[in-house]
């Protein structure tokens, strides 16, 4: 799972967003450079989400604001890149943050499993 | 016996074949990706339409063989060596078949047949078939059976005219180059006898032009996978612009995310599907595809019916639903359909698509009525799937302004039928008012 697909999860139970991400095993992917790609999706990110995640990676450098002319910013879609594309979560897991729900979802082999059980459809249905 | 469209020294004149219901679309990717191209009219004799196949004349040369390595719509190619009208071929009716009647209609097509230049059209063919094969040359001796296919009434069978075209064509060919193999075979001379139409073809490429190129194996394939051809025709279809979050459901050994990504460079591409042992295949097939080092797809384990995602998040969700009998049943998809559609509804963010390839039609159309304040549904193309009738739907989310405009429309509708029913009222009286009129002078004037 990559930091880019987190930044669009939510709890299937409560809703709550983002999730924390506890990484057992994580890689680092090589990918091509494709700013233009980056400049799309800056519009489409939730900064704080981003933050969040990296955080949870324990990646350091991001700024607390993402800067106003980024799209010109050589350096700064450079290390977005590597953020959001490069960074796969192996295994580990994915941890609702609301308290009072608490799930916490796998990550094997790079797919996370976002199904729910059985009888926590029920609560949810009621 | 007139002369249509043929090869020639300068010009290659090809016929593909194409899914059926996607012939325009795929008229549309041939003259975009050869722009020097003419695409021939599908229509022939008696007003048939030639349906699962296109026809198009391009310059022979190196630009057009690279061009068409890159096509995707395109299944199987074949090299025109003939095309020829022969008036009175086909039949409308079961007349009595005379042994004299059969023996003309067949020697009509062989000589048809025996009338194709075979030296320029086996020159031709060489060229696309070392290109489509990677390889250098062709063997000394070339292996090469006849397949005839026809479509309407004639008054000859399938075999026979076989028969009677291998016979013909054995005696055109040079004899110590060629030989007759019905399996192992390099050279398959294709004869397609379309109503009153005969084309005499070479297969230049026998399985699906994009399947080379896809890379997907047989074992990473499963039953009921997407063929890439299906799967490029929806994602034009889904018009996805840059940057935007694509989203396919059930992507099973993922096909659409592959043919995709390849195409949308600047996309995030997602997977979902409930079968893990499919998610860890469609993995493979990203690897084996080549798509990882360009814009990877990421793949969840999730129900449609429970999307993990924000809402209005999602710009385009296109999916090849369960349908038909290998997966699922038509009584299951009554259950999940509802549950997916008001997943879609919420998750689609307000310019969403929804691409979905489905036979259950009317099951689609109730869950789009059922969700009418969000979706409408605005297009749907037929396509044969497999041998069934399936059909490619467009559904679209419905702009901010109409959901408010849904929402006060309960009252306006009202106030309108008010309005409509006090003029008819009003319509009434003045109707009554004029006729007692009349009546008043009709009694004056017969007085």
């Amino acid at each position: 799972m990559r930091i880019l697909t987190h930044n669009m999860l939510c709890c299937l139970k409560c809703d709550s967003f983002p999730l924390k991400i506890v990484a057992v095993n994580k890689e680092q992917d090589e990918q091509d450079e494709n700013p233009e790609f980056i400049k799309h999706m800056l519009d489409r990110l939730d900064y704080d989400a981003l933050k969040s995640a990296a955080k949870d990676l324990s990646i350091e450098g991001l700024p607390d604001a993402l800067p106003e002319n980024v799209a010109e910013n050589q350096a700064a879609l450079t290390s977005l890149h590597k953020l959001l594309l490069e960074v796969v979560v192996k295994d580990g897991e994915l941890q609702c943050t609301n308290p009072a729900c608490n799930r916490s979802y796998p990550i094997k082999q790079g797919i996370p499993n976002m199904v729910l059980r059985e009888d926590e459809v029920k609560i949810k249905a009621v | 016996m007139t002369e249509l469209h043929t090869t020639s020294e300068d010009d290659l004149m090809l016929m593909g074949t194409v899914v059926t219901g996607f012939e325009d679309s795929s008229r549309n990717e041939v003259k975009k990706q050869l722009p020097n191209c003419s695409l021939c009219e599908n229509f022939f004799s008696q007003q048939q339409k030639l349906q699962g196949r296109i026809l198009f004349k391009t310059p022979r040369n190196v630009e057009t063989k690279n061009k068409l390595m890159q096509l995707w719509s395109l299944e199987k190619l074949y090299v025109v060596c003939g095309s020829y009208t022969i008036p009175g071929l086909s039949t409308t009716s079961n007349n009595e078949v005379t042994d004299k009647i059969k023996a003309h209609n067949i020697e009509l097509v062989t000589n048809a047949v025996r009338s194709v230049d075979w030296n320029l059209s086996f020159s031709a063919w060489r060229e696309l078939y070392c290109t489509f094969n990677d390889i250098q040359q062709t063997p000394d001796v070339i292996k090469w059976r006849v397949t005839v296919r026809r479509a309407g009434v004639h008054y000859f069978k399938t075999e026979e005219i076989t028969i009677a075209c291998v016979n013909s064509i054995n005696l055109e060919i040079p004899g110590n180059t060629f030989d007759v193999s019905l399996k192992d075979y390099q050279l398959e001379i294709f004869i397609y006898i379309f109503f009153d139409t005969v084309f005499v073809c070479l297969t230049a490429c026998d399985d699906s032009l994009c399947l080379r190129r896809i890379q997907q194996r047989q074992d990473i394939l499963n039953g009921t996978s997407l063929r890439p051809s299906i799967a490029y025709n929806m994602a034009s279809m889904a018009q996805i612009q840059p940057g935007e979050v694509v989203l396919d459901l059930c992507c099973g050994t993922g096909t659409l995310p592959v043919v995709i990504s390849q195409l949308c460079s600047s996309n995030i591409v997602l997977g979902v599907d409930l079968d893990l042992d499919q998610l860890q295949r469609s993995m493979k097939n990203f690897e084996a595809s080549n798509v990882s080092t360009l814009n990877p797809p990421d793949v969840l384990l999730s129900d449609f019916g429970a999307l993990p995602f924000k809402s209005n998040s999602v710009d385009v969700i296109i999916s090849n639903l369960p349908f038909g009998k290998q997966i699922g049943t038509h009584s299951q998809n009554k259950k999940i359909y509802p549950a997916l559609f008001s997943e879609v509804a919420r998750v689609l963010t307000q310019t969403g698509r929804v691409i979905f390839l489905t036979t259950e039609t009317r099951l689609i159309s109730q869950c789009v009525k059922n969700n009418k304040q969000f979706l409408w549904l605005r297009d749907r193309t037929s396509v044969c799937v497999g041998g069934l009738d399936a059909w490619v739907h467009v559904i679209c989310k419905k702009s901010q302004r109409s959901l408010e405009k849904w929402r006060i429309g309960g009252e306006r509708i009202k106030r309108v039928t008010e309005i409509r029913e006090k003029l008819r009222r009003e319509e009434d009286l003045n109707r009554l008012k004029q006729e007692s009129n009349s009546s008043d002078n009709d009694i004056n004037s017969t007085e």
